[in-house]
């Protein structure tokens, strides 16, 4: 009588867990100018209102609704620019709060 | 976008601001004797460029050039009044002639105007004011 012997069983090597590829500084990088160009953007425009208005203010001829039209501006793109800072904060919220 | 129809609406304004003062000039001199050196010049605002004509690039930019006022010949008007010490020696006064009628429709018709194009700004602004509450309901 024969035992056969147990044949020994080769496992391949079991995949690591797969690291996420991590976001190039590129994209980062992307991401940082246009939030800072939108910044500037709304610091030009700001600083635009406030000179219209100093200048209204010390009498110069400049018509009233051009200064109304900078205060708006400005106030449309601050709008702007605190929506996106609560989607940022809410996305970033959400990330920190998962559960894992 | 919105830069570009707020230039639009700037120019409108601009517009309809200078038409008013045209009008408000050529009316407060109606009635003032014309002095012989110096006669009075009636007011119009430029029309040579208005924003609907051409599609140019910088149009579409939002660069409108300004409109400007310009002065113009007016014609006389001659009363007879010996006694004004501005008349001449056949006792003629003269006025530049103003059609105050179509002055004031003028006023009129531009401050309709100015009020239809702060109108339109407003309703701009409520606009994108409501596109950033697009989702932030929540």
């Amino acid at each position: 009588m024969s035992v056969t012997p147990i044949q020994p069983i080769s496992i391949g090597a079991i995949d690591g867990a797969r690291e996420a590829t991590p976001l190039s500084s590129l994209q980062g990088n992307g991401f940082m100018n246009a939030l800072g160009d939108g910044l500037n953007g709304i610091n030009a425009d700001l600083s635009q209102a406030d000179a219209l208005a100093r200048q209204l203010a010390a009498g110069d001829k400049i018509p009233v609704h051009d200064v109304m039209i900078a205060f708006e501006q400005a106030h449309l793109k601050l709008q702007m620019a605190v929506e996106v800072r609560n989607r940022v904060v809410d996305a970033y919220q959400s990330l920190t709060n998962m559960q894992l | 976008m919105v830069d570009q129809i707020f230039a639009a609406t700037r120019y409108g304004l601009e517009y309809e601001r200078l038409r008013l003062e045209a009008a408000s000039h050529n009316i407060a001199v109606a009635n003032t004797p014309n002095d012989t050196a110096q006669p009075a010049r009636l007011m119009r605002v430029s029309t040579t460029f208005l924003p609907h004509v051409g599609t140019s690039a910088s149009l579409m930019a939002g660069h409108f050039p300004r409109p400007v006022m310009v002065d113009a010949e007016a014609a006389e008007r001659k009363v007879h009044d010996p006694s004004d010490p501005a008349a001449d020696q056949n006792g003629m006064v003269s006025y530049p002639k103003v059609d105050l009628v179509q002055e004031m429709s003028s006023l009129l018709d531009a401050s309709r105007a100015y009020e239809a194009n702060v109108r339109a700004f407003n309703t701009l602004r409520g606009m994108a004011l409501h596109a950033l509450d697009l989702g932030g309901g929540a």
